[in-house]
């Protein structure tokens, strides 16, 4: 059984707009995909419908096994965690701590279960400091990573996570990966940032409107027609690697993250004599 | 954007483990009392029992005297209107009896966090829509408030001055086309509020773990009130004068 399966989906706005159009994708459990595209690609409607948020104008969508409609919506919009993008549009309740067990409580789970929860996931995300504040003090920073201990107390099959490192500065970003990075769980990204996606996923979904690619993260290096379709720029480390793969005309696999990087340079300059 | 959290100090304060259904019905009780009050004497004795109440609360002062200020112009222009039209008793009245109102109100919000002044308002079958109306602005007040300073700091980065009159029909236009937009933000922020909520499993109802539990010590808190209450009404029907 698949986490995601989408058949020829589409959507399509009240006013008419149309947001995707004839979409087919089938994600795993325990996968991470990152999708990526242009502003106005249609990733964000693309995440809410995945949270059966909107039901498909067209076409079958599928989530944890439960073909979604209006009457099963309910049900399959618990088993995704949707990440939106401004954390103040998840935050509701007037205390943090109240407002982690909002989902718990909402899943009639039994009072210590949802404090097991609550406690855990704001460890995991580094927010058990702010239980006893108010939301509206905090950095946008702090709120993401409460929306993230929200997410994290619900334990959903999928997380769908919407430009999760937008805005954040480059500590809060990193935590953030690593606690992306110690999920189990399918994790659907979209981002702008091809940096996080080479860190948490190997497949990628270009959207614009529609799929434009869905596979392998570095068979989309090789795809420079692709990349300027959708707007996209290779992060530092893979396109320094390239230039210098073309200019130094050494054969090696293009690495995409840093640790990669450094091993290849460690490999390709062993016995060389350091420069001073 | 400085913005004052109300409830604050609610937990750490002396009234906080009250339930808050007692201090919202004996406030009620009070501020009720207090709508039908002209005798001075009477008004005096309430407002010296709210003070009082505030000096046990330990509360910090500045805190209160900030939200309090809050109130400050509405019981000015009262008062002042009551001078023109009525004279100085009745004016010294009003002035009284809506201070002792508003401090007795500011006590149990800022006392009582803002989530247990609902659950409490549920119990007495407030309807549900007031009270999710009135945690949502709580919440999302500061954050449009914040949205409004931003057009305000743009407008201004882009020259636009205040300075001119506010009839002149440019400044007007600006100023409506702020407006404008600030509800078509909010109203755009509701409809993603929505789906957050949705996400979240919300199906109707705002649950909590922390329930509503009365205890022997909160028939103290009912007992101070009805004392007062009923001294005050005693004092304005002329009851004790009748007994001295």
């Amino acid at each position: 059984m698949d986490a995601l399966k989408l058949r020829k989906v589409g959507y399509r706005y009240s006013d008419g707009t149309r947001a995707l159009d004839d979409v087919n994708i089938t994600i795993g459990y325990g996968e991470r995909v990152s999708l990526v595209g242009p502003n106005g690609a249609g990733k964000s409607t693309l995440l809410h419908m995945l949270d059966s948020l909107y039901l498909p104008t067209e076409g079958e969508l599928e989530v944890a096994g439960i073909k979604v409609d209006k009457r099963t919506a309910q049900q399959a919009t618990m088993k995704a965690g949707l990440l939106f993008q401004d954390p103040d549009d998840q935050i509701f309740m007037p205390r943090v701590w109240d407002d982690v067990a909002f989902g718990p409580i909402n899943m009639r789970l039994e009072e210590r279960e949802v404090r097991r929860r609550v406690e855990r996931s704001m460890a995991l995300a580094g927010v058990t400091e702010y239980a006893e504040r108010v939301p509206h003090h905090l950095s946008f920073g702090e709120k993401k990573r409460i929306a993230i201990a929200g997410l994290l107390a619900m334990d959903p099959e999928i997380y769908l996570l919407d430009e999760p490192t937008a805005n954040l500065d480059p500590v809060s970003r990193r935590a953030l990966v690593d606690v992306l990075r110690s999920l189990d769980k399918s994790i659907v990204l979209a981002t702008h940032d091809l940096t996080v996606a080479f860190e948490l996923t190997r497949r990628v979904i270009v959207l614009k409107r529609t799929v434009l690619y869905d596979g392998d993260l570095r068979g989309l290096m090789g795809r420079p027609d692709i990349l300027a379709e959708a707007n996209l720029e290779l992060p530092s480390i893979p396109r320094l690697m390239t230039e210098w793969k073309a200019r130094s005309g050494r054969d090696f696999e293009v690495p995409t993250t840093m640790e990669e990087a450094l091993d290849l340079l460690e490999r390709e300059t062993a016995g060389t004599r350091p420069v001073r | 954007m400085e913005t004052i959290e109300i409830d604050r100090y609610s937990r750490s304060c002396t009234l906080y483990g009250f339930d808050p259904r007692i201090k919202l019905a004996s406030t009620v009780a009070l501020v009720a009392a207090l709508s039908f009050m002209k005798d001075l004497r009477a008004l005096m004795v309430a407002l010296f029992f709210v003070l009082a109440l505030l000096a046990i609360s330990r509360l910090p002062v500045l805190h209160f005297l900030r939200v309090f200020s809050l109130a400050l112009p509405f019981i000015a222009v009262t008062s002042l209107a009551m001078l023109f039209t009525s004279g100085p008793q009745p004016a010294l009245a009003m002035a009284l009896r809506v201070s002792a109102s508003v401090i007795s109100l500011l006590l149990l919000v800022t006392t009582t966090p803002f989530f247990d002044v609902l659950k409490a308002l549920r119990w007495f079958r407030v309807p549900y829509v007031f009270c999710a109306l009135l945690l949502f602005t709580y919440r999302y007040i500061f954050v449009i408030l914040e949205e409004l300073e931003l057009m305000n700091k743009a407008r201004r980065s882009r020259g636009f001055s205040l300075k001119g009159s506010l009839l002149s029909k440019d400044v007007f236009q600006t100023i409506s086309f702020t407006g404008g937009m600030v509800l078509v933000r909010s109203y755009e922020r509701s409809k993603r509020t929505h789906n957050g909520l949705l996400s979240r499993g919300f199906q109707g109802e705002i649950h909590t773990l922390r329930g509503l539990s009365a205890r022997p010590r909160d028939l103290a808190y009912v007992a101070a009130f009805a004392s007062v209450i009923t001294i005050i009404l005693s004092i304005q029907l002329g009851v004790v004068q009748w007994m001295l």
